[in-house]
């Protein structure tokens, strides 16, 4: 496993998170996601070493932050909302100036992605777009080769061509087997395609946290008469009933039927989120 | 090679649609006794989808014995009697057609008018 969370909780002025638990073995892409407020960034600063865990334990590659700091230290790189890089410096300067503080950084790596990704090494950080910012800030963590890869909302300051580009290189990055990904995004359409693991929190809590096909296997979405779908009782997790057609999303048994006159797919990412989040709203009311 | 043909929104879940597919290309002898599958990463990456989602098809199709995998190498096509699952083609399709047939006689539908509507359908 590359990183193993175990009964992770942290408080954080009135916000928790609750006891979050999951591995991610080597060579998959881990999908984060939830609605704002959710802890997604918490996590991913627990992750990072940047905050610390009140009970539980984090491992990244076997080792934890109270032993091994440095040594995990290398193996991460992060792409994360806030700036890091100096403004008066040009991205190359930049880049070899934290380069330093890692053993596997490299210039010709860092100059590659550079040109790959259509900057200008010359120019100055501050001189640059937010979407060029991040794009620098993806191609300084690839240059020092790290193990796992973790990216806080990378993606929603790309143009579309950049951001399939974004997605070739991630998997490029985990082909070999021995490099993981976590991506926290509101953009779920991607994941639907590139996440082999699935994180979604609520709340602070993890109300999903397995592999995309069990994940997929767990729930349904279905299309059809709204009596018929209540037939289902507890297994609807949120209905919505419009004139037309009413639609829910309902937890499934490998061993269910459903009744022929109504439609039965997957839900994407995207389905599950709108749903749950709509289940909460109501149960607030 | 075999085109592999994957509809995101589909009924079927997406490891099915590919398990599906390597099957039929299976029985239609597209695919042959001894043959390289292409690597699990390397379909995932071909097909635009998750490395897992080709993993659990190739346990599927292991599963069933039309594939083994070889440690270190890959998966390859099994040595199989492609008449034996010609057989268990027919069957799932005549467990199907009995439904159909049922469902229409249940319609008041003669044999005739089934066979008519095979007919035009097909």
């Amino acid at each position: 496993m590359i990183l193993e969370l175990e009964n992770v909780s942290k408080r954080i002025g009135i916000f928790d998170l609750e006891k979050i638990s999951f591995g991610l073995p080597a060579g998959f892409v881990m999908g984060l996601v939830g609605p704002n407020g959710a802890g997604k960034t918490s996590l991913l600063n627990i992750i990072l070493g940047l905050y610390k865990a009140q009970t539980g334990t984090v491992k990244i590659n076997g080792m934890s932050y109270e032993e091994n700091e440095r040594e995990i230290k290398e193996l991460l790189g992060a792409v994360l909302v806030d700036e890091l890089f100096e403004g008066e410096f040009s991205l190359l300067e930049n880049g070899n100036f934290y380069g330093k503080y890692y053993k596997n950084y490299e210039e010709r790596l860092l100059l590659q992605y550079i040109e790959r990704f259509h900057l200008d090494a010359k120019k100055k950080y501050k001189a640059i777009s937010k979407g060029e910012k991040l794009k620098f800030s993806f191609a300084f963590a690839l240059s020092h080769q790290p193990r796992l890869l973790i990216l806080d909302e990378p993606t929603a300051n790309f143009d579309p061509s950049f951001r399939k580009e974004f997605f070739e290189v991630i998997k490029e990055f985990i082909a070999d087997g021995t490099r993981s990904v976590i991506l926290a995004t509101h953009l779920t359409d991607d994941l639907d395609k590139v996440a082999d693991y699935l994180l979604y929190l609520e709340d602070g809590k993890a109300l999903v946290a397995t592999d995309i096909e069990t994940f997929r296997q767990s729930y349904r979405m279905i299309t059809g008469e709204a009596y018929k779908i209540r037939l289902l009782q507890d297994d609807v997790i949120h209905m919505e009933q419009r004139e037309l057609s009413t639609r829910a999303l309902v937890r499934h048994h490998g061993y269910r039927r459903y009744e022929p006159a109504l439609t039965v797919t997957t839900p994407t990412i995207e389905e599950f989120m709108y749903y749950q989040t709509k289940r909460k709203k109501n149960k607030r009311k | 090679m075999m085109n592999i043909v994957i509809q995101p929104q589909g009924t079927l879940a997406i490891y099915e649609q590919i398990v599906n597919q390597l099957k039929n290309a299976i029985v239609t002898g597209k695919l042959t006794a001894g043959e390289a599958l292409p690597s699990i990463r390397g379909l995932a990456g071909e097909l635009g989808v998750s490395v897992i989602t080709t993993k659990r098809a190739y346990e599927e199709l292991e599963k069933e014995g039309l594939i083994r995998s070889v440690s270190n190498k890959g998966f390859y096509v099994c040595e199989y009697n492609t008449d034996y699952l010609m057989e268990k083609q027919l069957m799932v399709l005549e467990k199907h057609l009995s439904e159909v047939i049922e469902e229409a006689k249940q319609a008041g539908l003669s044999k005739e008018e089934i066979c008519e509507m095979i007919e035009t359908l097909y």
